[in-house]
């Protein structure tokens, strides 16, 4: 499967997709690892099911937006997922789609500027 | 504990079950699947508990169920929500789909009555009564106690290998404590508790009030605060200020009228003068010593605490293992570590003791302790009701099966109009989910009143230390359980419908798909598991109704028929006790209606009594053949008036006076002067130097319980002896006439002491069965419950089998086949998964005999009489369910079945 190289070509993701490209920003991470990761940083407003999870996650690797990368020996089970390039791009692009239309709301106070 | 906590391994199969029900698409990841599923149920057992680990099973359900109705495809982009959605949506939102095929299965259910009232109650039914036995177990067994510090408290007892066949967890001897308590390192504290009582005279009408001596410590420990002033404190226990005593809210309420001021004021229980120190709050559940001890032991709860005083005579090595133990342990200190501190301090005290001797420490969660004596009761339970409700689902999902032979059609049409084989499961799943959701929510109702009704009535030897009750823990239970109901039910159905819906179904044909729709094997296979089912808690109803019979047509020793219990006394020194006693005796006899009357200070099948140590006077034997005796204080017409026989000698005279005799039992005798006439010898109890002598031998009664065979036991005269406490009243006529005038006669001989207490002994000998009696007429019931409905299932499978092969049966019989091959073919066809499963049951039975074996008395689990009846009544219940569709068969007229198509 060909991956297609812009990254704008990808949005609006769909929710599921973003959280699990901004919990890879910063760490290589394992399925279960990315769950709590979203758990934590959405003070568990989201939560993954194992299926839902490794159903996207097959899916974005075959975009090419995650690779597999080889895991610590300790846990030779785990498949740990690490961002690609594109994937950066991708998430970065929706970040600023979404940045762009909470700027559209604060211009019609819509919402306060200061942050919420 | 090593090992993980079985409802852990639980949750983790479970969830993993649930997860192999992933799409295809998905379980390709299942190694992934499996690995998250483990890492997820482990870090929500450490941060929430087994509450945690029903989010996580909870979760996974969803998800596979949105797995499910999503399809494999989990996109990317979300094309709904961006700005270049245009033209038509690529489908309906979930959930308006949802809403629709909930009206729709509304609306079916409602146009079939029959197979809706049916499904309603039998659901009810199981979840209901799962749910109900869920909380309490889970309220019992599982959650933690309402004490600060809950999950450090531990029970102590001891294990004395010489007096392992008395009990092999003995209660606590003061001198191992107090050692303990000086010398262990593993403990923030350690307490004694034992039972006492006193009658109160403070506050209106004299009453006898239970307490218990408690250490210092002891309630401090439990994380509780006084209402009013203070609890005790380990300086209360100081010879000379033990005169303090906490009082409960109730006791507070009742008899001192709430009085803010209570703390300072004098109290008298018994012949005591204490000085209240503190009123516990309202609803406080204080462990009682029954609650941290294995051997049985009547004990009430109490409303006044005083301080444990150790005093040197308690301290007697090796002997006197009276009091109930509990210990806070360090925090980061385990179990095992305390266990192996206190074996240490064991190993020295048994050496000093002498070269034979030896000690071991039992120390368990408080939790476990409490829990113990119901424990298996409860599991079995359980199993009874989850069993019975696995049978439902089975059969609702047979039901639903064979109606979707009739939706085949309906089914085609919707795939020809475009429903994808999604669409179609997710469709029959909501009508499942609707009437698993109705079910659940009358069952959630059944369950709170079920609940209500076994705290109140159902003797399961429930500690009471935790409330138990419907609470948030039941209504997630009660949820997840909905859910994987439906899917039960619903999935085999569903599954086979979408699978199967081809252009065939919309041509002339459609019989054809129907015969593999519901034809067979599936149907058969799950016939054959609810007979297995039905099978294994039969056999588990048969085995304890063995047992209770066994136990029924044990030989007691006395005869309660007709025999009433009076418990009376006074507070005063011993000779006014004793002198009020022979008043009340006095009393009693003269009464019309009564035959004789006796004393006895503990009554028959009332627990463990006082065990002591006895030599003979003769020195016949060495101190290790030493046996050891219950011990009892009794008056001279108690044998005859609890009906005990007396062998040889004779009984206790008043001109015995304070020469010490006593009487010995059948199996004393044989114990200690074996092959010879013991009237006339003499022995020695253990601590003790007077000799006493033997003048005659009394038939063996069973004196801690029906099950627990009779021990050697002596009896004394009380009036040596003084102990009390219970008269024995034989009655000529009518027990309840004589129950009537008993209490006036002895309140106005002594207007002082409290209103007597009148029992009938058979009323107490049935209270020791009471909680065997309940467990066995739950699983009976749910025995019979899950037998009719396996009976149902056969029947329903066989009859939808022979109405579909209406016509193979006709071209049999016009090829020459009789009446009786036809009979011979659908028995055979019905039978034959009912033998299956009735195998697979009996073994399940051996299987799960492990957790009964604490259940039963004089049967053995493979007891082949229960297994060979449970196989009669199995195959003779099946065989009236095939009956009907057999005799169906037998009447198909050839000539009509081949016109038919």
């Amino acid at each position: 499967m060909g991956t297609r190289t812009d990254a704008r070509s990808y949005l609006p993701l769909t929710a599921a997709v973003f959280h699990i490209l901004l919990s890879l920003v910063d760490d290589d991470r394992h399925g279960y690892g990315i769950a709590k990761e979203v758990a934590a940083a959405t003070r568990g407003q989201v939560r993954f099911g194992p299926g839902t999870l490794y159903g996207t996650l097959v899916r974005m690797a075959k975009a090419g937006l995650v690779v597999e990368v080889a895991g610590s020996p300790a846990h030779d089970r785990r498949r740990y997922f690490r961002l690609t390039s594109l994937g950066r791009d991708v998430a970065r692009a929706e970040a600023h789609r979404l940045a762009a239309l909470v700027s559209l709301a604060r211009g019609k106070s819509l919402i306060s500027r200061s942050r919420s | 504990m090593t090992d993980q906590p079985w409802f852990i391994r639980f949750g983790r199969a479970v969830a993993k079950g649930i997860a192999r029900q992933y799409p295809r698409s998905i379980a390709a990841q299942q190694p992934d699947v499996a690995s998250f599923v483990d890492e997820a149920i482990e870090s929500a057992w450490r941060e929430r508990g087994v509450r945690g680990i029903a989010a996580v099973i909870g979760r996974v359900s969803v998800d596979v169920v949105l797995a499910r109705w999503r399809g494999p495809a989990l996109p990317i982009s979300d094309w709904r929500a961006g700005p270049r959605m245009i033209g038509v949506a690529r489908r309906t939102s979930m959930w308006s789909a949802f809403a629709a095929d909930a009206r729709y299965a509304l609306r079916r259910l409602r146009q079939a009555p029959g197979f809706t009232i049916v499904a309603l109650l039998t659901l009810a039914l199981g979840i209901g009564s799962t749910t109900a036995m869920f909380t309490v177990a889970d309220d019992v067994l599982l959650k933690p106690l309402p004490y600060g510090a809950a999950d450090r408290l531990v029970a102590i007892q001891e294990n004395v290998p010489k007096f392992a066949s008395i009990a092999p967890e003995l209660p606590v001897n003061a001198y191992d404590f107090s050692h303990w308590r000086s010398e262990s390192h593993a403990f923030d504290a350690l307490s004694l508790i034992t039972g006492t009582g006193g009658i109160l005279s403070t506050g209106g009408e004299p009453v006898f009030v239970y307490g218990a001596y408690v250490s210092g410590t002891f309630l401090t420990m439990l994380g509780l605060h006084a209402e009013l002033g203070r609890l005790l404190v380990p300086a209360d226990e100081q010879p000379g200020h033990d005169d303090v005593v906490v009082i409960s809210h109730a006791l507070w309420v009742d008899r001192l009228g709430g009085d803010p001021t209570v703390v300072g004021r004098p109290l008298t229980i018994g012949n005591h003068a204490f000085t209240v120190v503190g009123v516990l709050p309202a609803g406080v559940k204080v462990p009682r010593q029954s609650e941290v001890q294995s051997p049985a032991f009547g004990d009430n709860s109490a409303d006044f605490w005083r301080p444990f005083v150790i005093e040197a005579s308690d301290l007697i090595v090796m002997s006197e293992f009276d009091f109930g133990c509990i210990g806070l342990l360090k925090p980061g200190v385990s179990v095992a570590q305390a266990r192996a501190d206190l074996e240490r301090i064991e190993d020295h005290i048994a050496q000093s003791a002498g070269p034979n001797e030896s000690l071991h420490p039992i120390v368990r969660p408080l939790q476990t302790q409490a829990g113990a004596r119901a424990h298996d009761g409860l599991v079995v339970l359980l199993g009874a009701v989850t069993a019975v409700l696995l049978i439902v689902c089975v059969n609702l999902s047979n039901l639903v099966l064979s109606r979707a032979v009739g939706r085949q059609r309906e089914f085609a049409v919707r795939a020809a109009l475009g429903a994808s084989t999604r669409r179609l499961a997710a469709l029959m799943l909501t009508e499942t989910l609707l009437v698993a959701t109705i079910g659940s929510a009358l069952g959630f109702a059944a369950a709170g009143w079920a609940v209500h009704a076994i705290l109140l009535t159902a003797p399961l030897g429930l500690p009471d230390l935790s409330p138990i009750g419907i609470d948030a823990r039941a209504w997630t239970f009660v949820s997840l359980l909905t859910v994987v109901t439906a899917l039960l039910v619903g999935a085999l159905p569903a599954r086979r419908l979408s699978r199967r819906t081809s252009r065939a179904a919309l041509g002339d044909n459609a019989r054809s798909v129907g015969e593999t729709l519901a034809g067979g094997r599936t149907s058969r296979m799950l016939v054959a598991g609810e007979v297995a089912l039905a099978a294994m808690t039969l056999v588990v109803a048969g085995l304890l109704l063995g047992s209770f019979a066994r136990l029924m047509g044990v030989d007691k020793g006395f005869v309660p028929d007709r025999a009433l219990v009076v418990s009376a006394g006074i507070s005063g020194s011993r000779e006014a006790q004793i002198a009020f006693d022979r008043r009340v005796l006095d009393t009693i006899r003269a009464l019309p209606g009564v035959a004789t009357v006796g004393l006895t200070n503990k009554l028959p099948i009332s627990g463990e009594g006082s065990n002591t140590g006895l030599h003979a006077a003769d020195g016949a034997m060495g101190p290790n053949d030493w046996p050891t005796v219950d011990y009892r204080c009794v008056s001279p017409d108690y044998f005859q008036a609890i009906g005990i026989p007396l062998v040889r000698g004779r009984l206790f005279r008043d001109s015995d006076g304070d020469h010490p005799v006593a009487l010995i039992s059948v199996q004393a005798a044989s114990r200690i002067w074996p092959g010879r006439d013991p009237v006339g010898h003499s022995f020695r109890l253990e601590g003790f130097d007077v000799p006493i002598e033997v003048v005659g031998v009394v038939g063996d009664v069973h004196g801690a319980s029906l099950q627990k065979a009779p021990s050697p036991t002596i009896y004394q005269p009380f009036w040596q002896q003084f102990r009390s406490g219970y008269f024995v009243v034989r009655t000529a006529g009518d027990p309840a006439l004589v129950a009537a005038e008993l209490p006036r006669a002895l309140h106005a001989l002594e207007p002082e002491a409290p209103m007597p207490r009148v029992r009938a002994m058979a009323d107490l000998v049935d209270a020791t069965v009471a909680q065997r009696q309940f467990q066995l007429e739950v699983v009976v019931f749910f025995a019979l419950v899950g037998v009719l409905l396996a009976a149902l299932g056969v029947y329903g499978v066989l009859a939808q089998s022979v109405a579909r092969r209406t016509r193979e049966i006709g071209v049999r019989m016009a090829l020459g086949a009789s009446r009786a091959d036809v009979w011979r073919l659908i028995t055979r066809q019905g039978l034959a998964p009912v033998a299956m499963g009735l195998v697979v049951g009996l073994a399940g039975a051996v299987a799960a005999g492990r957790i009964l074996r604490g259940l039963l008395f004089g049967v053995t689990i493979t007891e082949p009489r229960t297994f060979a009846a449970v196989t009669v009544a199995v195959a003779a219940s099946s065989l009236v369910a095939c009956y009907l569709p057999a005799r169906r068969a037998a009447r198909v007229d050839p000539t009509i079945a081949l016109r038919a198509d």
